[in-house]
């Protein structure tokens, strides 16, 4: 008797509703917030480890996460986050996004959470495609040699539907 | 007179004898004894002159006193309970005289004695002080013996303490003891297959039981040609399982085994994270990074 379990193993028992590897899901990310990129980088990450095809659109601030001079200096604003635990009056006090960051960044630290750069690499070798955003681009005057080198491709968003076709679409 | 008393009488006499010739001894004891006595009564005074003018019955006199006070603060039941406590007392005395703890209180004392150099400090110092990595660690341990005497006035409870282990062979014991299996997360399934017990989603149970032959067998199963590079990560896997007690991911398995992500996904294709851990009998990796 061979080895029972199958790689990967969907939830769904009914293979034909869920056959391994024909999942899809396209992320979408527009924000560039430590905070708020960091659940796309590792959403897609899970993705990818679980077996499902993975692309990564990245767009307006967003586009900072895969900006080479930008995406070592994310940081985080506790300012106008209703979720923040820091008070509006003291998160507007200068050094507060600081403070916020380097709290962040010391608990991502201690849970071995990879810095953005660090997860954007690892998102590309697993395989998940990541695009740029060509009108973002031409917004914030930014060329394909400012972004990093795994970024496969600088596309517009109906390009980016069109070649992620069938995918589930998360806007983040 | 009847036969009776005399009885008693002449056991009396006998025992008058018996206290004359001691009494004898002793006179003649007595006597020869005096000049000696004497030479000896004279040398303890002059000890114990000695003794007075180094203030050894003043410290006797205060320690008395000491004995005084202690009975008037504790009656005969405070002495039963502390017999109970004793073996705690003496866990307390072991874990404070730990070279660790010594040394912190050596080093706590050195800072008291230059206390007078330390500027003073306001409020804008402390908030600066504060980032201070060292100052931050001092607060952490502030903090949790804060917690921990909460806890212990609070509600009673008794806190959990981890007591120093007393050798290397307990620690290796207890850290082998927690490896194999987590128990947090019980599987609802067991399924057995080749006489081994797996479960649900077919990670083997009893880590121990693995050996190369089952892991063969468990990658053929999954469709995996074990190669070198594949040895490699599920051997180092396994071995970052068995000292960690938790199953790697697949950046650690990347790293550590040293074929790197790109590498791990054509290894063990599509989930690389779940594949290498079922191959390597250890559980299903924890965590989504």
């Amino acid at each position: 008797m061979s080895f029972p379990f199958s790689n990967p193993r969907m939830p769904s028992d009914n293979a034909e509703d869920q056959a391994p590897g024909t999942r899809k899901i396209a992320l979408i990310c527009a924000k560039g917030g430590l905070d708020e990129c960091l659940p796309v980088l590792i959403m897609a990450n899970a993705a990818r480890m679980t077996g499902i095809e993975c692309s990564v659109f990245f767009t307006f601030y967003g586009l900072d996460v895969v900006t080479e001079s930008r995406v070592d200096h994310l940081h985080v604003n506790f300012l106008g986050n209703p979720m923040s635990p820091m008070p509006n009056m003291v998160a507007g006090l200068p050094g507060m996004e600081a403070v916020g960051t380097g709290f962040m960044q010391r608990k991502m630290d201690e849970l071995d959470i990879p810095r953005p750069r660090e997860m954007v690499q690892m998102l590309h070798e697993s395989g998940c495609d990541l695009y740029g955003c060509e009108l973002a681009m031409k917004m914030f005057d930014r060329t394909k040699e400012d972004l990093l080198p795994v970024v496969q491709d600088v596309i517009t968003a109906t390009d980016f539907f069109e070649r992620t076709a069938g995918a589930d679409i998360i806007f983040v | 007179m009847d036969i009776d008393q005399i009885a008693r009488l002449e056991a009396i006499d006998k025992k008058l004898d018996y206290i004359v010739e001691r009494q004898q001894y002793t006179e003649d004891f007595i006597r020869e004894m005096t000049p000696v006595g004497r030479e000896a009564i004279t040398a303890l005074a002059a000890r114990l002159a000695v003794w007075e003018e180094r203030g050894l019955f003043a410290i006797g006199t205060e320690l008395l006193g000491l004995v005084d006070k202690l009975a008037d603060h504790y009656g005969p039941e405070d002495v039963r309970e502390l017999s109970g406590s004793v073996v705690a007392i003496l866990d307390t005395v072991r874990n404070v005289t730990q070279p660790d703890v010594l040394e912190f209180a050596n080093e706590a004392t050195d800072v008291l004695h230059d206390a007078d150099k330390v500027k003073p400090v306001g409020p804008m110092g402390a908030a600066a002080a504060v980032r201070d990595v060292e100052v931050q660690r001092g607060l952490g341990v502030a903090l949790e013996i804060l917690r921990h005497l909460g806890r212990s006035h609070g509600n009673g409870q008794k806190p959990q303490v981890r007591r120093p282990t007393t050798s290397a062979g307990d620690t290796v014991s207890s850290s082998s003891k927690t490896s194999p299996e987590p128990t947090k997360c019980p599987p609802t399934e067991v399924v057995v297959w080749e006489g081994h017990r797996f479960t649900a989603d077919g990670f083997l149970l009893d880590t121990a039981v693995w050996d190369d032959a089952l892991a063969i067998k468990m990658a053929a199963g999954l469709g995996i040609d074990l190669t070198d590079d594949h040895w490699a990560v599920v051997r180092w896997a396994r071995q970052d399982y068995l000292t960690t007690g938790a199953s790697p991911n697949v950046r650690r398995m990347a790293s550590g085994s040293g074929v790197g992500i790109r590498q791990m996904y054509a290894l063990f294709p599509k989930t690389p994270g779940k594949a290498a851990a079922m191959v390597a009998g250890i559980p299903k990796p924890a965590g989504c990074v």
